[in-house]
């Protein structure tokens, strides 16, 4: 009796060796009963900004959560492993740009963005279009009148010539202070901006003048005229006869607003005055 | 027994006349409830003084108490390249090595400090049945200009926060809780503010007015792009002519309520309910750190480059600690400190400098921010008038022709140095990244894009019960 107890507790430790030896094998294997999985696995997302001084480099922010290490492929060739990282493209197109975050058990996410590399253009100031600036009819579909593109409430219009400009048609205001007769239009052009006025008159007699007035802001009555903001006021006084015309410029700055206005009056002029090819367009500097 | 019935009814009687619920409720005579107050003009009015009390903060050394804008500087200057601390201690230091945690308390504290002034601001608003006709309209003006001011700050510091526009209760874990995407919040922002400007009037500096909150409507433009609205209100603000600055710039901060000044929060010295603590904090170990808001080797360099006048003005060696450099914008009473920097012969802890809020020189430079319009230059005539202006002052007379988007950065930089603005600057021109991301490789700081947001604080994602999330990064 006593020996086979002895036997039986040499099998046991024997046993108890090899399912010793044996359970060393699976010292590295994680349990899947009782394991916890991954609960806040990583989502990842990046913003991408352009930069000021060089277009063609990108500043990359990474805005992953819950992730340790990032795997970026900006789509040009180029990988990196930082957080934030930037890049320099070789040139402007279309780069699919993926980040893929990572988390310390494994689990990953990735985000993917297309960026669009091209040179910012410097904004180019608007030229507005006239209507109807050399007064000719049946060329503007806006205005197959020319003197519908520039009439206002509560003013009469110029009338037509054809002793305008180069003997092309013009806008004539005749002569007398009981018959003051108004060119008004409105239009757009870019705020904070320089620009050049340029209209043809022509005087028949010394003292007269045509009026030219750039308004901040466009009317929809004359009766607004009077206290209107202006951006720049000149007359043309220089008399050189009928047919002969001379440039009345005013050079002037928009300011917040870019919607603003044009008119032309006179004030009694002895004769009959002319007005032809207006333009408006910005200063090169 | 007859009578017995009658002293019965009697009782009775007596007992259901008694019983008004002012009898057993009454209104208490020693002190003030918030039940039943607010029925007039004059009540309403405390209420509008207890919001700016709130921006104001408690002076007090506890980070229990509601600090507001008096610890503005470590959520926003110094996170950025213009200050850090002295010596590179405690929580202070999280902000300039960008390693902030979710429990720093100065973040918990200032998210707190401007829910209770937004508290405050919906108190007013919700209580403006019992204003005068005469009154409300500027009751309502203020506590929306309060309420915008608050939103604006936490909007940019916080991300995505929860918008409560109303009283809430206790249990609106939902309001309180929810954070909604920051183009809604800047909804409210714009409309608060355009009721403001549209109802208030001119000549408070210490309390909202029409220009501070046209001012303050320009720079919240300006955050989202809409330049030419942000042109015209601070075109209004200069048009009106009440504003102009001051001939010297050491004046801007020790001539109170100078001309400069559109908006600022008004401090008193030596008293422990009406002073600030920020003067002496920035000074060596006389407030209760050892020193904070010092000015980075960075910061020095930008002055020495395009300060002007400017420089002497705002910044000293340590007299105290000649390796360092403090600012001398908000010296605690306007005292300098003597030969060592630090002793004073008013008690510094309880200072009475006013913190400026809106001034008008950061008008003029939001104005040719608005006419450049996001682009790289501008040499519009209306952008250079603005900009000379300032720099005039800083005695940089030389004609400017055309200005970069980096010049008005620059130029914002020093005129605006320890004004809690350069972060936001930094940010608003898209430029916050690059800046400090190389200011941080330069000082061995960790600043990854995250940054850029304050973690929501982790004692609030607690208690929203899964509401909240945190932002990333944190």
């Amino acid at each position: 009796m006593k020996i086979f107890h002895k036997n039986i507790t040499k099998h046991i430790l024997a046993g108890l060796a090899i399912v010793g030896l044996a359970a060393c094998d699976f010292e590295y294997d994680i349990a899947e009963a009782g394991s916890i999985e991954d609960l806040t696995p990583p989502t990842a997302s990046f913003s991408a900004s352009q930069s000021d001084s060089n277009f063609l480099l990108y500043n990359f922010a990474n805005e992953s959560v819950s992730a340790t290490t990032y795997s970026w492929d900006f789509g040009d060739g180029n990988t990196s492993t930082e957080t934030d990282p930037s890049n320099t493209y070789p040139a402007e197109g279309t780069y699919t740009v993926s980040l893929t975050a990572s988390d310390a058990l494994g689990a990953s996410s990735t985000y993917t963005m297309d960026i669009t590399v091209v040179e910012p253009e410097e904004p180019e100031a608007i030229t507005p279009v006239l209507g109807a600036p050399d007064f000719e009819d049946g060329v503007d579909a806006n205005c197959l009148d020319s003197r519908d593109c520039w009439r206002i409430d509560g003013a009469t219009i110029h009338q037509t010539t054809s002793d305008g400009q180069d003997d092309s048609r013009g806008a004539k205001y005749p002569s007398g202070s009981d018959n003051n007769r108004v060119s008004y239009q409105a239009f757009t052009v870019s705020p904070n901006t320089k620009y050049r006025l340029i209209a043809n008159y022509a005087l028949q007699s010394d003292g007269d003048s045509v009026r030219a007035s750039v308004i901040n802001g466009q009317l929809s009555h004359f009766d607004e005229f009077a206290d209107a903001e202006l951006l720049g006021q000149a007359s043309g006084t220089v008399n050189d006869g009928k047919g002969n015309f001379n440039e009345l410029i005013i050079e002037f700055e928009t300011g917040a607003n870019g919607d603003i206005s044009i008119l032309f009056d006179h004030d009694g002029n002895a004769s009959d005055a002319y007005l032809d090819n207006v333009s408006v367009v910005p200063v090169e500097e | 027994m007859k009578k017995i019935k009658y002293i019965g009814l009697f009782i009775l009687m007596g007992m259901i006349v008694s019983c008004e619920s002012d009898f057993l409720e009454p209104v208490p005579e020693s002190a003030i409830s918030s039940a039943g107050y607010f029925q007039d003009d004059d009540e309403i009015e405390t209420g509008v003084i207890a919001m700016y009390d709130a921006i104001q903060g408690v002076n007090s050394t506890s980070l229990d108490d509601n600090r507001g804008v008096q610890i503005e500087y470590y959520v926003t200057e110094m996170r950025s390249d213009n200050t850090r601390t002295k010596s590179q201690e405690g929580e202070a230091a999280q902000f300039e090595e960008y390693t902030i945690s979710t429990a720093n308390g100065l973040v918990a504290n200032y998210y707190r400090s401007f829910y209770n002034v937004i508290y405050r601001a919906n108190l007013v608003l919700e209580n403006l049945d019992n204003a005068s006709a005469a009154k409300a309209a500027q009751f309502e003006g203020e506590a929306k200009f309060v309420r915008a001011y608050a939103y604006f700050n936490l909007v940019r510091l916080y991300g995505d926060i929860p918008l409560v526009d109303r009283l809430i209760g206790p249990l609106d874990d939902e309001t309180a809780y929810t954070r909604v995407s920051t183009s809604t919040v800047y909804e409210l922002i714009v409309s608060d503010l355009e009721f403001a400007a549209a109802n208030l009037d001119d000549g408070e500096k210490f309390r909202a007015s029409k220009s501070a909150a046209e001012a303050l409507l320009a720079k919240v433009h300006l955050t989202l792009g809409n330049y030419s609205e942000a042109q015209v209100l601070c075109e209004n603000v200069m048009g009106r002519g009440l504003f102009e600055l001051e001939p010297n710039f050491n004046d801007v901060f020790y001539s109170e309520g100078n001309d400069e000044i559109i908006f600022a929060i008004a401090y008193n010295p030596g008293v422990e309910s009406d002073s600030q603590d920020f003067s002496a904090e920035w000074m060596n170990g006389v407030g209760r750190t050892a020193g904070v808001n010092y000015v980075t080797d960075d910061a020095v360099a930008a002055f020495e480059a395009y300060g002007g006048d400017r420089s002497q003005y705002s910044y000293r060696i340590d007299p105290s600690q000649t390796t360092q450099t403090q600012v001398t914008k908000y010296l605690p009473n306007g005292e300098d400190g003597g030969a060592d920097g630090k002793t004073f012969s008013t008690d510094a802890t309880l200072s009475g400098n006013d913190w400026i809020v809106l001034r008008y020189a950061d008008v003029l430079l939001m104005h040719v921010e608005a006419i450049m319009a996001g682009g790289q230059e501008t040499s519009a005539t209306a952008a250079i008038s603005s900009f000379q202006k300032v720099r005039d002052r800083a005695g940089l007379t030389d004609p400017v022709t055309s200005i970069t988007k980096t010049d008005l950065l620059n130029e914002r930089r020093v005129e605006l140095a320890f004004e809690n603005h350069r972060l936001f600057d930094l940010i608003r021109f898209g430029v916050a990244q690059e800046t400090l991301s190389a200011f941080s490789a330069a000082n061995g700081y960790s600043f990854t894009a995250t940054d850029l947001l304050l973690p929501i604080p982790q004692s609030e994602i607690n208690l929203s019960k899964g509401l909240m999330s945190q932002n990333p990064g944190y």
